[in-house]
């Protein structure tokens, strides 16, 4: 039950966008994502401008050279957008996948072994869970910079024993299930009752929390480059843009709305698209 | 109508219900039923039995909706009631008792308030004392302060049952009252819901699959099929002289073809012992206490031979199943199949130990994994015991699928395109993959209905004959016990009270247990008899809710 009741209580923007008025909605989401992470993915095949030149005079309104205007050193604000998203994709992505794996992994583990790994293992990860992750991130990135390990570091130990706490909440659930007991009167190893019997039951509630895990790393890599960790110069990400053009939002809007528009619909789309790949394992 | 029907009368008028495909769970059902008398509703899973019955609380499940129709009870529209109507109907006129009514009690309610809240006039220590009294409940301060997880399943579901009484309904819905429970329980229940429907004039509505239990408890039957009325009438008319063919079927499926005599007599000559179970002791540790559960149990079964081990829930039967399966260690005791001892621990068996002990679990729902295909499950077992390559693997699923009659086209199949009875068959071919020699079957029919319970048990004892297969049946009803089983056991309280060749011990039972399950295994002509003769106690009996 605990598998199943965590996505009805989870679903209500999802339930109405099943609803016939719903259902009008989900292109006006969906394109814009797909858009967004289309362009983050094979922006900087795209970009008409070369990364970090300087091509015009800084904070320039729209206009038929520049699509968007220019920023605060005066380069393409376009290109700058199209060269900014990979980070801001692949660095979460990354962080997701590998919390998503340690921490099912462990749930999964603990879950049906009990017994005293179970209580050491559960004690660790309590601990763990108080930590705030910003504060972890900060640690870590004093002594090692803002790179993509620091981020999925800081995701791994803040966010796995969530996850590890949900896969070992619905592992106890399904380890009951009478097909487990036969396939362990039939012999089969641990690691493969895990594997076939398991996981495939709980795959449901772990993907639907992935989506939100990868909305909390996105968030971490902007607050990181907003506080000046970010990538260097030229490298740039849409949070870094943020930071940058604040200071010219009244001369060209765009440098500010558009990297931000950016992250809203990536972290939007992501959380979607993941709770309806959950929607599927459920049925 | 509902004028002639009474105070508390109940008046389904061609109501039709549909589910959001489209499809019609209900159709047309209409039935009238006077003040005091009671209705069974009986008919297979799917038959829209559930659906009437919350439809009389004026409640449809997520994805239904009511199409046309209406419901009168106790005057009062239901269907196109307001909100607020409808709750005031529902916490005063009808009462709902749903399968497992100890569940819908409140885990950190103390017995006392969960009574209490639904009372209505006074309400006063003493008055709930006396409605707990009132169900064969001890009715003191003591008692009603406790938690639900302090009481005995049977005293839950008296609880429950109080609790339901509390308002003073005047219509009692039950839905398959109790059907998680073991037989003695059950009938001590029925009992005590008959009595107090009794005794307060109480509109009763009783769901059930279980034809035997409805025609023991009342007045008229309606028999649903695929969502529509086939019959409805006099319970004992109907069940003497079914018009419908379904209705037909259900009666013979619920005793007409069962053999009187034993299918199976004593058995065969007693030989050496395949499995034998000797001096099993095992228990569950709670805190610093070990509570016995089963306590120095033997039992022996031979090869082509079927025990059938009966006992009421907490009996210790699916504890000796766990043992013999090596899923729990016993305390004490040895398993020995064709000589040979087996490790306690099913960790430490050889794959030709495991591969001779084989498991057919109760539950079809859960039985096999949701998220594997059924020739993928096959297949698995087949390669991991028996060590096939993929292509034997899967000519050996093929026609293992053959072996439990099923089409091999359904390998391909989700379990959840399956239905209960295919999937258990499904379970038993997985079992047979390993070249089992003995086969365990935990309740593998209890939640079938009936026809397809025999098809079940049948193949099950075709196998045992042609695979010389000794197969040790974890049973509930004599139904199961006397269609297959050659031997019997009895268990009470984790001990052997009763056991030998099932003509021995259900000629005379003994023990109080094996009385109460053979008393349950009236036939339908049994009942009726019995039912005559205490006919006119019954208020609202059968001259006022015959056929129109």
């Amino acid at each position: 039950m605990t598998a199943t009741s965590y996505f009805r209580n989870d679903g209500r923007i999802h339930r109405y966008l099943r609803t016939g008025t719903g259902r009008v909605l989900i292109p006006l989401i969906a394109v814009p994502g797909i858009g967004v992470v289309a362009l983050a993915m094979f922006g900087p095949w795209l970009a008409p401008q070369a990364l970090g030149a300087t091509v015009a005079a800084p904070f320039l309104p729209p206009g038929d050279d520049y699509l968007f205007g220019t920023d605060r050193l005066g380069r393409d604000l376009w290109s700058q957008i199209l060269y900014g998203g990979r980070g801001m994709l692949l660095v979460p992505l990354a962080a997701t996948v590998a919390t998503v794996v340690v921490g099912a992994a462990a749930g999964v583990t603990i879950g049906y072994l009990r017994g005293r790994i179970e209580a050491v293992t559960l004690a660790v990860l309590d601990l763990l869970l108080v930590l705030p992750p910003v504060l972890v991130m900060l640690v870590l990135a004093t002594g090692w910079g803002g790179g993509a390990p620091v981020i999925v570091l800081t995701m791994v130990l803040t966010g796995a024993p969530f996850l590890a706490r949900l896969a070992r909440a619905s592992t106890l659930e399904v380890s009951q299930a009478p097909y487990v007991q036969v396939s362990v009167t039939q012999g089969d190893s641990t690691f493969t009752i895990l594997r076939r019997e398991i996981l495939p039951n709980i795959v449901g509630p772990v993907v639907a929390d992935s989506g939100m895990r990868f909305v909390g790393a996105l968030y971490l890599v902007a607050a990181l480059s907003l506080l000046g960790f970010g990538p260097e110069t030229p490298n740039t990400n849409w949070a870094v843009m943020i930071r940058e053009n604040a200071e010219g939002a009244g001369l060209n809007l765009w440098a500010l709305a558009l990297p931000t528009t950016m992250i809203a619909l990536l972290s939007i789309s992501a959380n979607l698209v993941l709770q309806s790949v959950a929607d599927r394992f459920v049925r | 109508m509902t004028t002639s029907s009474g105070i508390a009368g109940i008046n389904v008028d061609r109501l039709t219900v549909e589910d959001h495909a489209g499809h019609a769970v209900l159709r047309d059902v209409s039935f009238t039923l006077s003040s005091g008398a009671s209705l069974g509703i009986v008919g297979e899973s799917g038959a829209g039995k559930t659906t009437l019955a919350l439809s009389l609380l004026g409640h449809f499940r997520p994805g239904l909706r009511y199409i046309a129709g209406s419901i009168h009870v106790a005057d009062q529209e239901i269907l196109t009631a307001s909100p607020p109507d409808l709750r005031n109907y529902r916490r005063t006129v009808i009462s709902y008792l749903g399968q497992d009514p100890a569940a819908a009690l409140t885990p950190n309610m103390r017995v006392g308030s969960l009574v209490e809240e639904l009372m209505r006039g006074g309400r006063s220590a003493k008055l709930v004392n006396a409605r707990l009294g009132a169900v064969g409940l001890p009715g003191n301060r003591d008692f009603a302060s406790r938690y639900p997880h302090e009481l005995s399943g049977g005293q839950l579901q008296r609880v429950a049952i109080a609790r339901a009484l509390a308002p003073n309904p005047a219509v009692l819905v039950l839905d398959e009252p109790s059907a998680s429970l073991d037989l003695m329980t059950r009938r001590l229940i029925i009992q005590e819901i008959e009595r107090q429907v009794r005794l307060r004039g109480i509109t009763l509505v009783m769901v059930s699959h279980d034809l035997n239990m409805v025609a023991r408890s009342v007045d008229k039957l309606l028999v649903l099929h695929e969502g529509a009325v086939v019959e409805e009438g006099n319970v004992t008319a109907t069940l003497a002289q079914p018009l419908h063919p379904y209705t037909r079927e259900l009666v013979a499926a619920c005793d007409g073809k069962l053999p009187s005599v034993l299918k199976n007599g004593s058995g065969p000559q007693r030989r050496s012992p395949l499995l034998s179970a000797q001096g099993l002791v095992a228990s569950y540790r709670r805190g610093k206490e070990r509570n016995s559960v089963v306590d120095g149990l033997s039992l022996t079964l031979e090869a082509g031979e079927c025990l059938a081990l009966i006992g009421m829930s907490g009996a210790g039967k699916s504890t000796v199943v766990n043992c013999l399966l090596g899923l729990l260690e016993p305390d004490t005791g040895t398993v020995t199949v064709a000589g040979a001892r087996l490790a306690p621990r099913v960790q430490d068996r050889t794959v030709a130990e495991r591969r001779s002990v084989q498991f057919v679990p109760q539950d079809p729902q859960g039985s096999l994994n949701p998220r594997r295909r059924v020739g993928d499950t096959l297949l698995h077992a087949l390669r991991s015991m028996r060590g096939l390559s993929r292509s034997d693997a899967e000519t050996e699923a093929r026609r293992l699928m053959e072996r439990v009659r099923l089409s091999p086209a359904l390998l391909s199949r989700f379990p959840r395109q399956l239905s209960g009875g295919e999937r258990q068959r499904i379970a038993i071919a997985r079992a047979l993959a390993a070249k089992p020699r003995v086969l365990i079957c935990d309740e593998v029919t209890s939640a079938l209905d009936v026809s397809v319970e025999a098809s079940i048990l049948d193949l099950i004892d075709e196998l045992k004959r042609e695979s010389h297969l000794a197969v040790l049946l974890i049973a509930h009803d004599l139904r199961v016990v006397r269609r297959i089983a050659d031997r019997v056991t009895v268990l009470h309280d984790g001990r052997v009270v009763e056991q030998g060749a099932v003509s021995e011990v259900l000629g005379t039972p003994q023990h109080e247990f094996t009385r109460a399950i053979l008393e349950a295994d009236q036939t339908l002509a049994e009942i009726g008899e019995e039912r005559l003769q205490r006919n006119p106690d019954m208020p609202g009996g059968f001259e006022t809710s015959s056929m129109p």
